[in-house]
């Protein structure tokens, strides 16, 4: 009853949606880079929307299931092969114990998702299952996926149908959107009018060097009015930070809790996993939003995958005889 | 009070003080931090103080269960003004005052040598400035159990090295009027002056972390030996 890892990845770890409220200790947030992808893939298999899933880049990992199970791919399109037989993205999946799933090439987005029926069984710490590299603690002991490694499945269940595609999906998500929705941030105002206007209007190129701890921009110097120091302060999940330098951070879901970089704008939440997916070396935008448009569109993201939870958890019943 | 509340996006925001690093700001940091947590509004889901500010963070999901009409934002400001006077004097978490044994032996690699020749000192000015000041805890932040500390006096206020180096784990360093130790190993950019034994995070245990805000701590100078011997025991 467990998953077995083949080979794995380049850089694969267990995400639930993050460590909440440990930041006053210094304790990083960490969760999946695109939230919205990981209810989905939750949504799809029937689990609550949080439930801890593997996050997978390029090159991804190759499993073998020990055991029948559910399962769902989101966010990233990486030509997934289950038992070399393609198998699509936003789609509930039927395996029987055996099969191999591999991919065979990035075709769209940086960040895969695979949820489990049931979820894995890793231990909880401060209240998340996700994996702190930095520390050593949370996901599968700490670290990211290692060839060799086994997952357990919290839920043994035994499918009464060979291995199956379902007819029913979701809609695509967070990809290929180039303009990314954000707020102005505490120091908007140190940036001269002229830059202010730079920001909203030039695009940024991502570069290769961003991670789970923040995208790069890079971009045309945006000059500053303000030059006074800023003392070291919270910084939030797509706050977007100017360096010194005069290039932009945008941190994500390992950042670090505190920082002392202007934070002239913050990405909206529902734009996170757009960001999150966009390749290397690709372009984007930035946009003012309202916090009307932000929140509502958050929480129309929610019910959406709360809505689909609700209808997968009727459909698949039927195909699952629980053994325990 | 003076202070303002903007938006850090759409899950948190900030209340800013002035931006100094002053024992009178930072009293009404924690006088203000106090008060948010003794009044437990619904949907803020952490609270992180700063030296001149403080963030909170919250669940917009949950508030807009209960709160439609108005932007979440500006539901929570106007709770946070109307945090009542008598609420603000709430007291400050206690002052601790924590020895910190150090090392400043150059064997365990630190940047004295170097710092001393760039600002025509000694390493032995440094160590002596270092242990004789009395530091006070700002806040927690960067890493899991980092302290801020503050404030180095003139002489030791060293800028930041021009890109982050590894560091060591309990590294003791400054940058600027800024005190810190490194609980983990780490990149980082501050001058490294010595090293403690003394384990500053402990992910199993609660409270996980040594410091907490508003501990006062002096540095006390011991020997490789010493070092040696302190790191072997458990704490």
């Amino acid at each position: 009853m467990s998953l077995f890892v083949v080979k794995a990845g380049a850089h694969d770890t267990l995400q639930d949606a993050g460590r909440m409220g440990y930041a006053h200790m210094g304790i990083n947030h960490n969760g999946a880079m695109d939230l919205p992808a990981l209810f989905t893939a939750n949504a799809l298999v029937a689990n609550p929307l949080r439930t801890v899933a593997i996050e997978f880049v390029f090159p991804a990992p190759v499993v073998q299931f020990n055991a029948d199970a559910i399962i769902a791919l989101s966010g990233a399109d990486f030509g997934a092969l289950l038992n070399d037989k393609p198998l699509p993205i936003l789609k509930t999946i039927i395996v029987k114990s055996g099969s191999t799933l591999r991919f065979s090439k990035p075709l769209i987005g940086r960040y895969g998702y695979l949820a489990l029926y049931g979820g894995f069984n890793v231990p909880s710490w401060l209240g998340s299952q996700s994996t702190n590299v930095k520390i050593g603690m949370g996901g599968y002991n700490g670290r990211r996926l290692q060839n060799g490694d086994v997952l357990d499945f919290i839920t043994e269940i035994s499918l009464v149908s060979e291995t199956k595609i379902m007819p029913w999906f979701s809609k695509p998500g967070n990809t290929n959107t180039p303009i990314i929705s954000v707020l102005a941030g505490p120091e908007w105002d140190w940036l001269s009018p002229q830059a202010q206007t730079n920001f909203l209007h030039q695009s940024f190129r991502i570069q290769p060097q961003s991670d789970r701890m923040g995208i790069l921009l890079q971009a045309h110097e945006l000059q500053k009015i303000q030059h006074q120091e800023l003392l070291s302060s919270g910084v939030a999940n797509g706050t977007v930070q100017l360096l010194p330098n005069g290039q932009l951070i945008v941190l994500m879901a390992d950042r670090q809790t505190t920082g002392g970089y202007p934070r002239i704008a913050t990405v909206a939440g529902f734009h996170l996993g757009n960001l999150a997916q966009a390749a290397s070396q690709s372009h984007i935008t930035f946009a003012l939003t309202s916090p009307e448009e932000a929140e509502g569109s958050w929480i129309t993201l929610y019910n959406d995958s709360m809505k689909l939870l609700q209808a997968v958890k009727w459909q698949v019943a039927p195909y699952i005889f629980k053994t325990n | 009070m003076t202070y303002t509340i903007s938006r850090l996006g759409d899950s948190a925001l900030l209340i800013q003080f002035p931006n100094e690093l002053s024992d009178a700001v930072f009293e009404q940091v924690m006088a203000m931090t106090s008060a948010l947590k003794l009044a437990q509004i619904t949907g803020i889901v952490d609270i992180v103080p700063a030296y001149c500010s403080i963030a909170v963070y919250y669940n917009i999901l949950h508030l807009k269960t209960f709160e439609k009409n108005d932007a979440t934002f500006d539901w929570l400001s106007k709770k946070i003004k109307a945090l009542s006077t008598p609420l603000l004097a709430v007291q400050a978490p206690i002052s601790r005052i924590i020895d910190v044994p150090v090392c400043y032996d150059a064997a365990l690699g630190n940047d004295l040598d170097r710092l001393a020749e760039t600002h025509q000192t000694t390493p032995e000015f440094i160590i002596h400035t270092h242990a004789q000041t009395n530091y006070r805890v700002y806040m927690m932040g960067f890493l899991p159990g980092f302290a801020y500390m503050g404030e180095n006096p003139a002489g030791i206020r060293f800028p930041r090295k021009g890109a982050p180096v590894s560091v060591k784990s309990g590294a003791v360093a400054v940058a600027g009027l800024q005190a810190g130790i490194y609980p983990t190993a780490s990149q980082g950019g501050w001058q490294v002056l010595g090293h403690t034994p003394i384990k500053l995070f402990d992910p199993t245990v609660a409270p996980y972390c040594f410091f907490q805000p508003n501990d006062r701590v002096n540095f006390i100078p011991v020997t490789l030996d010493q070092f040696r011997t302190l790191i072997s025991q458990p704490s």
